[in-house]
């Protein structure tokens, strides 16, 4: 069934008036009806529910009959995934269905009280309210509260049976920040799926779900908002994810290589993240996020450069300040690319270009020193990322202490032994810091291998060489796309309203549209600049 | 598979044609700091580089001496001779980082355009180095060791770029030289380095920059001391920050002017066979000392101060034009510059005896200056 509708989704939703609609028609075409209240037929409020919260897998039903003689039916409708399913039966279904039995003969038989008595006498939840508007029921349902149906009743019961906040959810481990949520995904694909409803409270988002691998089924679930990702985007991962047809995928990292726009490519164009914030932000910004079973990890799709540059921290922060962070960031990533092989470059082809003070003190540090200045930077490169490694490996306290010893053989015994110059050390040292900067691992990683590259270009040809590579990389940045999106926008193509909020960070008030680089339509994000004003 | 083909033979062809191949390691340097030439009374050329001893520079505690080192080697040619170092110097002389070249007053004498062709020439040299003219072999020059640390010709370049301070002395880079050097109508123009011993018993001789040195073309003609150094600099509009120290006409009180701007226009006038300049000299300086004579500090009009120092700077501008004029008979102001923008077809006609059209040419001096203030002083107006 619910591949059937997955594959109906390639062409986007059409909008529809509200007299055309067939309730017999397939729910997938209904998106949006005119209607402010609910009615007394049963038939007809499960299917203008249905069709507000179409695309959400996680919409229950549970039918009960109220009365036997004649039979009321009656129809409890919830959000799965942030409903607490021990409560609903305790409070809701229990009472009711028990009360069939228990009920006197002649309340059986006419059933014609109010809603009113039922939750009077019944239902024994604390929380209960009487609703008729269709909108304010549609919001207490995505918060996840319980809604009663009764046939014959143009109202509807609104019960309390909201999951209790998870405790499951952990620290993030890799994606720190110090101001902000301190939450991260969990390896429980349900608990992820309550994370996020519970930070996006709207209709239009869409969870849909499907089963990849033959042998080890395991569940992925996409999400997106409807009316704001691109719809194109959304069937090409759909038919990406489809074609998977394997034994079975270890988490959303092996999903990634497998709808990967350029597969074979150093660099990353999806994004990942553990941070349930950073997918909300995105989400609403019309990417489409896609979450694994037992993973603890997001993928978000489609992904550009300045993604990899950006913390959620920055929006909990003084935007100048944010802003710097990101320069800092942007530095660093030519920092780590190119300090190494600038410096080998400048020590041995280009020493006229040193200031006179400084080759004179380049030169007397690195007297004695038997190796060429390649071969001393990529010893202390080699070594760096060895101790990195053995640092992230070891338990905690022992990676500690690895790193002091590291520092100390490396940055006092190497240099005293006379086998590396201090300025090699620095050099690295602080392309070292820098690639710590960037708050993204995925991207650093990749710009610490091309830093190797270009060293070995630097030794032979020089600050030539270093241009080379450095045109290279950028020519392979320019080239990658992810899911049709330019993976260096807003850079290329130069879109200076998406930098605003990408590459630096302006103030919020002023960010007034979602970037047309990923969605075309609903580029709005508020009226106008909302800048707070004073009045006199 | 065309295109990477295509690519890969570009990149191929590009490598092997960039002159990136002369790979050396920073250490095995020789870096030379200054340069001396001089002759030798065999008519060789004498070549002595100052090389900087990077091993002592940054040692802790690096002994004044320690840091660098002479080596000299005689040449039929300057670049004879420095190829000739190698053959001493245990380190792959380079000279890109060079910052100062001393020459013997008789190589200056004998003209510059003899020595000049290796320095046009080489490839690694760099022409932001300071050239200076020394009466004493320039070995003597160099081995100057200080106190604070400095190889002496970096030192050499640090009181060449101080001249600013002064306005007193003129120092022609490399690149000034070589092109006075091979024009035939400049006059070039540098300064002289001495050597003083120290000031006392325990300190080192010094090196001071004493004259400018001026050049018929490319040979040595005579020097200017610092009064005539000043107006040099006034009239070739290369006055940066310097004092005028005069007499005041009411009180007799010693006035020091600090002019901090200074802007020359040079207008050359060529009527009926005739040759005249007038030099506008726009200055604007503040009271910066007083030394009061007769009574104590009283208050000071500016405006008689201002015509005074107008009339100092004329009568300085005045005498130094006439000494040219008449003494040496040489344009080493260089007139001739404006004078050939400006009338280009007449100039190549007199080219040749320019030196004598100049000596006979009318010179008028017009001074305008603009005294904005008694720098810092508490009683405004009153000093």
């Amino acid at each position: 069934m619910r591949k059937s509708n997955i594959k109906k989704l390639k062409k986007p939703v059409k909008l529809i008036n509200k007299d055309q609609i067939d309730i017999k028609e397939d729910i997938e075409s209904i998106v949006e009806i005119n209607i402010n209240s609910i009615t007394s037929d049963l038939t007809t409020n499960i299917h203008i529910i249905n069709s507000l919260l179409a695309k959400s897998y996680d919409l229950r039903f549970r039918y009960i009959d109220i009365s036997t003689i004649p039979t009321t039916k009656s129809v409890v409708i919830y959000l799965e995934s942030i409903t607490d399913t021990n409560k609903l039966e305790s409070t809701v279904i229990a009472p009711l269905m028990q009360g069939i039995v228990e009920r006197c003969l002649d309340e059986r038989v006419r059933f014609s009280a109010s809603p009113y008595a039922i939750v009077k006498e019944i239902l024994i939840n604390s929380s209960i309210k009487v609703m008729e508007d269709i909108s304010m029921i549609i919001d207490e349902v995505l918060v996840g509260k319980g809604i009663l149906f009764i046939d014959g009743y143009s109202s509807a019961i609104i019960i309390d049976i909201a999951r209790e906040a998870d405790k499951k959810s952990t620290e993030p481990k890799t994606e720190k920040i110090i101001n902000g949520p301190q939450e991260a995904f969990v390896e429980d694909i349900e608990s992820n799926i309550y994370i996020l409803r519970k930070r996006i409270k709207s209709k239009d988002f869409v969870i849909k779900e499907l089963q990849i691998g033959e042998v080890n089924r395991s569940t992925v679930k996409v999400l997106y908002i409807n009316n704001i990702a691109d719809a194109k985007i959304v069937d090409e991962l759909f038919s990406r994810l489809n074609t998977i047809k394997i034994d079975t995928i270890y988490g959303s990292a092996s999903l990634k290589e497998y709808i990967n726009d350029s597969p074979l490519n150093i660099f990353p164009t999806i994004y990942s993240t553990e941070r349930p914030d950073r997918v909300e932000a995105m989400l609403l910004e019309g990417r489409v996020a896609i979450i694994c079973d037992v993973c603890p990890i997001a993928l978000v799709v489609p992904s550009v450069v300045s993604d990899f540059f950006s913390t959620p921290e920055e929006y909990y922060i003084n935007f100048y300040f944010a802003t710097f962070n990101r320069v800092i960031g942007y530095i660093g990533a030519f920092i780590v690319m190119f300090l190494p092989s600038i410096y080998i470059s400048l020590t041995t082809f280009h020493q006229e270009m040193i200031p006179t003070s400084l080759a004179l003190t380049l030169a007397g540090t690195r007297a004695g020193v038997p190796y060429p200045a390649f071969v001393e930077a990529l010893m202390m490169e080699l070594a760096f990322e060895a101790l990195r490694q053995a640092g992230t490996r070891l338990p905690t306290h022992v990676g500690q202490a690895v790193s002091i010893v590291g520092a100390l053989i490396i940055g006092q015994a190497a240099v005293e032994a006379g086998l590396v110059s201090p300025a090699v050390v620095i050099v690295v040292a602080i392309t070292a810091i820098f690639s710590f900067t960037m708050p993204y691992n995925n991207f650093s990683m990749a710009l610490r291998l091309t830093r190797f590259f270009n060293m070995a270009l630097a030794a032979i040809l020089g600050i030539y060489g270093v241009m080379t590579g450095g045109l290279l990389i950028l020519l392979n940045l320019l080239s990658l796309r992810s899911f049709s999106v330019p993976l260096m926008a807003p850079f290329s193509p130069l879109n200076l309203e998406d930098m605003r909020d990408w590459v630096f960070r302006f103030p919020q008030w002023t960010i007034t549209k979602r970037s047309s680089d990923i969605i075309k339509d609903n580029l709005k994000k508020k009226s106008s600049n909302l800048k707070p004003t004073t009045k006199k | 598979m065309k295109k990477t083909m295509l690519l890969l033979s570009l990149l191929i062809v590009i490598t092997f044609t960039s002159s990136c191949w002369s790979r050396r390691e920073i250490e095995d340097l020789g870096f030379v700091m200054g340069l001396g030439i001089s002759k030798t009374e065999a008519g060789l050329y004498t070549v002595v580089a100052q090389l900087a001893n990077a091993n002592a520079i940054v040692s802790e505690a690096p002994n004044s001496t320690e840091i660098y080192t002479l080596v000299k080697a005689e040449g039929l040619t300057v670049f004879d001779a420095l190829r000739n170092l190698s053959m001493i110097a245990k380190r792959r002389l380079y000279i890109a980082h060079l910052t100062a070249i001393v020459i013997h007053e008789e190589i200056a004498k004998e003209g510059l355009s003899l020595i000049m062709g290796v320095f046009l020439q080489d490839m690694e040299l760099r022409l932001g180095s300071y050239v200076f003219i020394s009466q004493v072999p320039p070995e003597e020059i160099f081995d100057t060791p200080n106190f604070i640390g400095l190889v002496p010709a970096m030192g050499l370049e640090l009181i060449a770029e101080n001249y600013g301070a002064n306005s007193k002395i003129f120092i022609s880079d490399l690149h000034a030289t070589v092109e006075a050097v091979n024009n035939p109508t400049l006059n070039y123009v540098t300064a002289l380095v001495e050597k003083i011993p120290g000031p006392s018993n325990s300190e080192m001789s010094q090196m001071n920059l004493s004259r400018i040195v001026i050049f018929d073309n490319d040979k040595l003609a005579g020097y200017l001391d610092y009064e005539e150094g000043q107006a040099y600099n006034f009239i070739t509009n290369n006055f940066r920050i310097g004092l005028i120290v005069f007499e005041h006409a009411g009180s007799k009180d010693k006035i020091v002017i600090e002019i901090l701007e200074s802007s020359t226009k040079i207008i050359p006038e060529y009527r009926d066979g005739e040759i005249s300049f007038r030099i506008v000299l726009n200055i604007k300086g503040n009271i910066a000392e007083r030394i009061p004579i007769l009574q104590g500090f009283s208050e000071l009009d500016i405006v008689p101060v201002q015509n005074q120092l107008n009339q100092v700077i004329e009568d300085k501008l005045k005498t130094a034009i006439d000494s040219a004029q008449q003494d040496f008979k040489i344009d080493y102001f260089n007139l001739s510059k404006d004078f050939s923008r400006k009338y280009p077809k007449e100039f190549k006609e007199m080219q040749e005896e320019w030196n004598d059209i100049f000596s006979n040419a009318k010179i008028d001096v017009e001074v305008k200056s603009s005294v904005i203030h008694s720098a810092l002083n508490k009683n405004r107006g009153r000093i």
